[in-house]
């Protein structure tokens, strides 16, 4: 086995992978994403600088890898979409929760659903902050933003998280009565 | 609240892969070893069978049933693109009227959206070709296009800095020079972070133009094989070169590395030496630095690419899914109807139609032109957007269409 990706793996693989799935929500999808950050990075390994973090270097492309799919993704949904007129209950996401999230109390499973509410860089953010619990300044330095750029976002990302949080407790609530 | 909130997404649980790390090291071998050139057909041609069937079944169909359908710009079609609805109308034919030679003009009374009543004729009049504007107007935020009369130009395409779209960028050709010198010039001076934009991924490559048996072809030479390019970066050098091969006019592009023919784009493999020319809805991009461009979205494929009310629906409603693209044609603004004639076209906004400013206007109707000069539109009256007169444009006749979008000069 080689032993960049060896170490690599030992090191990383967990948050890469968790990363991945935040991004995407996905487990199949992460499976594949994960291993074309792998291949991008021990292509370009030799490219690597050692005065940068390997960690966020590491992020950043699976940042990329994450983004193309979804970007891709994306264009093909909406492409189909436009085909139909699908009404919007049609065009909600119906994949079921992960196993993992399920075992987990009622809020948290809002906070998840919510999460892919918001826009794809308020998502980054409170992926990379809270759920990778990493600095503002690795954040900024993954993301290629200003520090001020990624406290900006974080502080819109966690209002807008709660005011979604908010809205689907309500609506829950109206169920009940 | 806010710590609620930060405290719950920190309790969402870790995640694990639950392949161990030797099926992943094997499925990356195993990736890794496959030749480029099946990766190639298997991404590059897949995608296009099914699209090319249908079109071909559409065309045959279409060939069989309506023949007239060929004759699209000649027949008006009126439709009417609202917030509420976002359905197209196809109003009455006009056919009867549009043969009718008549030397008059008669503006469409575009009803208000709750109206019923269908527009009235228009017939518009065979005149001489319209005066063009003179110069760019300029405006805050919006970048205006570049005009017919400004000369030739080349288009050069700039990332937004997280790379999900290009803005294309239009540049006045110095004609004391080659095109391949215009461009490499405008690649090395051209400060994009000014504008709030990433640089060229065509930066460090060199250019020549070169026509042989008539044929214009554009050359792009990399000093680095692209066999380790992301799939993001390989997308965008593509639509970079494309965009470029499309301004300048190109009907082939000669892929090179290190001057040998042939560049491989990442994991999509060897780059296509076809221009394409397919129709694109144009969307608004606000970078952070303020300024507005026009973008082209995703093109159109087959038989939603063939029909420019499609490409108008879709700048009228953005992009759900790609947020990033946001509506050319504003909220408040609807489209009543639009009336193709050959190379002209007349477009009349609803009657209750409200731009809030000229530049939103101006924005608007260059990204409408845009769009419709890529269906051969070549002029297009406007009415009912509530000016007389739009920066440079005169809205009270027929506006030649832009030449190109985002028109910026070099200081």
């Amino acid at each position: 086995m080689d032993k960049i990706f060896d170490r690599l793996y030992e090191h990383y693989h967990t948050n890469l992978f968790q990363f991945i799935f935040y991004m995407v929500k996905n487990r199949a999808v992460a499976e594949e994403l994960v291993q074309e950050v792998y291949i991008n990075v021990l292509r370009s390994y030799q490219y690597y600088e050692e005065r940068s973090n390997e960690k966020t270097w590491l992020l950043a492309i699976a940042r990329n890898v994450a983004i193309d799919y979804l970007r891709t993704h994306n264009r093909r949904t909406s492409r189909w979409l436009s085909k139909f007129d699908f009404n919007k209950q049609q065009t909600e996401d119906s994949t079921p929760l992960p196993d993992e999230i399920l075992v987990q109390k009622e809020e948290v499973q809002g906070v998840y659903k919510c999460l892919k509410e918001c826009t794809l860089d308020q998502q980054q953010v409170l992926i990379l902050r809270y759920i990778q619990e990493l600095s503002i300044n690795e954040t900024a330095e993954i993301l290629n933003w200003s520090v001020s750029k990624v406290k900006t976002t974080q502080h819109r990302a966690i209002k807008a998280l709660r005011e979604l949080v908010d809205e689907q407790t309500n609506s829950q609530l109206k169920g009940v009565l | 609240m806010s710590d609620k909130t930060k405290s719950l997404l920190s309790q969402l649980p870790e995640l694990k892969d639950q392949r161990n790390k030797e099926t992943i090291y094997q499925n990356i071998q195993k990736k890794m070893n496959e030749p480029a050139q099946s990766r190639t057909k298997k991404k590059k041609k897949t995608p296009w069978v099914i699209p090319t069937f249908a079109a071909a079944l559409v065309i045959l169909l279409a060939v069989l049933i309506t023949p007239g359908l060929f004759n699209q710009n000649d027949g008006p079609t009126n439709l009417a693109i609202t917030e509420e609805s976002n359905e197209k109308s196809e109003l009455a034919d006009h056919s009867a009227a549009s043969e009718n030679d008549s030397q008059t003009e008669n503006t469409t009374e575009a009803p208000s959206d709750s109206s019923n009543d269908l527009a009235a004729n228009t017939t518009i009049v065979k005149e001489e070709d319209p005066p063009l504007p003179k110069a760019e107007a300029k405006f805050e935020q919006y970048i205006p296009a570049l005009q017919q009369t400004n000369g030739e130009s080349v288009v050069l395409s700039y990332p937004d800095p997280e790379s999900l779209l290009l803005v294309p960028i239009s540049f006045k050709v110095d004609s004391s020079k080659t095109m391949a010198n215009n461009i490499q010039d405008t690649l090395s001076t051209f400060d994009a972070s000014q504008y709030g934009l990433a640089s060229s991924p065509l930066v460090n490559a060199t250019f020549d133009v070169v026509t042989e048996d008539g044929t214009k072809t554009l050359v792009v030479s990399f000093e680095e094989p692209g066999d380790s390019l992301s799939s993001n970066e390989s997308i965008m050098i593509n639509d970079s070169v494309q965009q470029l091969a499309a301004s300048l006019n190109a009907e082939e592009i000669s892929w090179q590395t290190k001057g040998e023919e042939g560049y491989n784009l990442g994991n999509f493999g060897p780059a296509d030496t076809s221009v394409n020319n397919k129709p694109s809805p144009y969307y608004l991009y606000e970078t952070n630095t303020k300024n507005r461009f026009l973008v082209e979205g995703p093109s159109l494929q087959g038989e939603e690419g063939a029909q420019l009310d499609v490409a108008l629906s879709q700048m009228k409603e953005g992009s759900k899914e790609a947020t990033w693209y946001k509506p050319a044609i504003p909220s408040d603004v609807s489209i009543y109807s639009f009336e193709g004639d050959g190379s002209e076209a007349t477009i009349a906004f609803t009657k209750d139609s409200k731009f809030q400013s000229e530049e939103e206007a101006l924005q608007t109707i260059e990204a409408i032109m845009l769009a419709a000069s890529q269906y051969n539109y070549k002029t297009i009256l406007f009415e009912n957007t509530g000016f007389d007169q739009i920066g440079n444009y005169s809205l009270n006749e027929k506006l030649s269409v832009p030449q190109s979008p985002n028109a910026v000069t070099i200081n």
